[in-house]
């Protein structure tokens, strides 16, 4: 049987992993249902369409009127067009700065361009300040989720990894691990010379980067550094904080069922609060995105990385992330990621789908995420990629568009029930009858009597 | 998601369009339904010519082959221009919301024709109560028959699953059940056979949440879903008593004497 890496993640994940991954998506999913629900009348129905339709209009006057107001504040902007021009260009401005140490804010773009395992090979210290990134980092893995990236961890073994490490003795009470985080990260923040964030959002009209986060280490990490970097896609920016209004009500209501996340931090560049950085960059990020703007996946930058679409997705539920491969999993991610990751061979990601439409009823943006992965799996097939199981459908299609061999296909199906199809070990039929059985064929058997009775 | 064109043909008389798995396999389904057309609409054709809605090559990502397929439909049903009814919201929803996708970027003389097409199309509990006024059935089934009803995810964005419901329950000694799941059985066309064991999980996992609710009937618009779950079922020593909507609704008639 040819080797489908994302079902044998399925079948070789560990139950106990499944089972956490499963039910933290189900609560996460009912806990949004439930917030949108007290919050709404028609669940933020009308506002998914707004959101919808002010994302990406006039994305590019927008992006220049955020540019100016960014520098006007004093915040120097630089462009990266592709992962490696990003990396490239922070470490070196973290060389100019003569820096050693960077504490990070949570940033998936930030994982998209492999920046950590980056600046830790140039000799720069990088620590995540979230405490699921933090979860993950000492073990050197990838985030799980792109909001709750240590969704698949337990917390005894997060307990026994935190030991292991340095970070307090074996404590498996949540409350204890996120103090012992603490305190771990108190000493970090006062020693860090950059930080280093995304951007949820940045303001055009007001020059703003805005972070949301729920631990405040977004702050810590301003308070104690002298230079802070954010990175972003050029999609962040929306028009102004009116509009933004529309955005924030949707995203910890999506995200994790919370009205708002505990902090929502404005950042209007240098010299405005009294610990506020010294220095302050923005890097805009490309990496393939203008091509995305401007071709037929263009919905899918309209996405807000709340969550909800793998939250709801009954094949992540049974798999995570890292069943994906690629830095953005789920059905936001097997769209996106075939479109900017080039290092690897993500054909098959589109195909993990049933095409439910789930996603689609929870997305904030309302992005048509089903539209969308079946129009990138046509891409794929036009594109010459081969994806492990796949079935071709030419012959069918023959068959099906020639209503004279149809009939007699019809007529003729009844001699398979003479075939013993359920001992094939093999092919499709193979894996259909590995765990399913088939009714027995009853070809033709309606047009004769339509025709009789009709 | 899924949502059928806002301004869709209605008539008294109408096409029967029977799906390649009635055709094929569910041919009492298709039987049953007809007669409920011919019960409750003034006439029904039904165009030898008609093979498949192109589902299977659509959901695959093979859109040539697709379009190939819509195509050969919609010449099938170009004999006269009234509302095509087909006893499946997956096939349905495949014809009114996704065949025009496939035709982006194909030519707008393609793509109008295609959605012109689009809008004849109906799922059949749908264009029952929705179109036809059937408000309810003067069925009847043994007192206390519970009935679990599965809304296909296809079928979530159209009138479907209220109409299914408004016409299971008005049968006489009908108790609808309750279950708790509305995620994806996992059938997913080609998906059940290119992640068999994705699928497969995603198939019990549905199968034991609609059989908790102990049902006598498993009632769904799509047999497509229930063939995916019965295989399951019958896998796993699990009696399953799935029925097309239509063959429930034409057993309830015949029972109480209205058909």
């Amino acid at each position: 049987m040819a080797h489908q890496p994302i079902d044998e993640f399925c079948s070789s994940l560990n139950p106990s992993v499944k089972k956490a991954v499963t039910d933290a998506s189900v609560l996460s999913t009912q806990a949004r249902a439930e917030c949108l629900g007290r919050a709404y009348d028609d669940c933020g129905e009308k506002l998914r369409e707004l959101a919808n339709s002010i994302r990406l209009s006039d994305i590019y006057s927008n992006f220049e009127t955020a540019v100016k107001s960014l520098e006007s504040h004093g915040v120097r902007v630089l462009f990266a067009s592709d992962a490696k021009d990003a990396r490239e260009i922070i470490l070196d401005i973290i060389r100019e700065k003569e820096a050693k140490s960077v504490v990070k804010v949570k940033s998936m773009t930030t994982e998209e361009i492999e920046l950590n395992p980056f600046l830790i090979k140039n000799g720069v210290e990088t620590v995540e300040t979230d405490l699921g990134e933090l979860i993950i980092q000492i073990e050197n893995e990838k985030p799980s989720h792109i909001v709750k990236p240590a969704i698949h961890r337990k917390r005894d073994d997060i307990a026994r990894s935190f030991e292991k490490h340095g970070i307090g003795a074996y404590d498996e009470e949540p409350s204890h691990i996120t103090l012992n985080a603490r305190k771990y990260l108190r000493r970090k923040y006062f020693a860090a010379d950059v930080v280093i964030s995304g951007a949820n959002y940045i303001l055009a009209k007001e020059g703003a980067v805005v972070l949301a986060t729920n631990e405040g280490n977004a702050r810590f990490s301003m308070a104690g550094a002298k230079t802070h970097i954010a990175i972003a896609g050029f999609e962040k920016v929306v028009p102004s904080a009116r509009e933004l209004s529309v955005f924030l009500n949707l995203l910890a209501r999506s995200a994790t069922g919370q009205h708002s996340t505990i902090y929502t931090d404005f950042v209007r560049g240098v010299g405005g609060a009294k610990n506020s950085p010294l220095d302050m960059y923005v890097v805009f990020l490309d990496n393939g995105r203008s091509d995305i703007l401007r071709g037929e996946f263009s919905e899918i930058l309209k996405c807000m990385r709340c969550g909800a679409c793998m939250n709801r997705c009954p094949v992540f539920r049974l798999v995570g992330g890292h069943a994906y491969r690629a830095v953005y999993p789920g059905p936001l991610g097997i769209v996106l990621s075939p479109l900017i990751c080039k290092d690897g061979d993500y054909s098959d990601l589109p195909k993990a789908c049933s095409l439910c439409g789930a996603c689609a009823e929870v997305c904030p943006a309302k992005i048509p995420l089903p539209d969308l992965i079946v129009k990138m799996r046509d891409k794929m097939k036009r594109e010459g990629a081969r994806v492990p199981n796949d079935v071709n459908l030419k012959g069918w299609a023959f068959l099906a568009s020639s209503p004279r061999l149809w009939r007699l296909a019809m007529r003729l199906n009844k001699l398979a029930n003479f075939v013993p199809l359920s001992m094939v070990r093999f092919g499709p039929l193979g894996r259909w009858f590995k765990s399913r059985t088939l009714p027995k064929f009853k070809g033709g058997k309606f047009r004769k009597w339509f025709r009789k009775n009709g | 998601m899924f949502t059928p064109p806002d301004d869709r043909v209605v008539g008294r008389r109408v096409n029967f369009m029977a799906t390649c798995l009635c055709d094929s396999i569910f041919s009492e389904a298709a039987i049953s339904s007809v007669k409920l057309l011919k019960k409750y609409a003034d006439s029904v054709v039904f165009p030898e010519n008609q093979t498949c809605c192109g589902q299977p090559a659509f959901n695959s990502g093979d859109f040539a082959s697709a379009r190939k397929v819509v195509l050969s439909t919609i010449e099938a049903f170009s004999g006269n221009d009234w509302p095509v009814v087909v006893p499946s919201a997956s096939c349905a929803a495949m014809l009114y919301h996704s065949a025009p996708e496939a035709f982006k970027g194909e030519g707008s003389s393609v793509l109008s024709r295609v959605e012109d097409f689009s809008k004849r199309v109906w799922e059949l509990c749908d264009y029952l109560v929705n179109v036809l006024g059937v408000g309810g059935l003067d069925g009847k089934l043994p007192a206390n028959t519970r009935v679990a009803i599965h809304n296909s995810c296809h079928s979530k964005g159209s009138g479907t699953p209220g109409a299914l419901r408004r016409l299971v329950s008005s049968i006489d000694g009908v108790e609808v059940v309750d279950f708790k799941s509305d995620s994806c059985c996992g059938f997913g066309g080609t998906f059940s056979v290119v992640f068999p064991q994705i699928s497969s999980e995603m198939g019990k996992a549905k199968v034991e949440a609609i059989m908790s609710a102990s049902p006598d009937v498993v009632v769904s618009a799509d047999t497509s879903c229930l063939l995916h779950q019965k295989g399951i079922a019958d896998k796993l020593g699990i009696k399953y008593p799935a029925k097309h909507a239509a063959t429930l609704f034409f057993e309830a008639l015949k029972n109480g004497g209205n058909i």
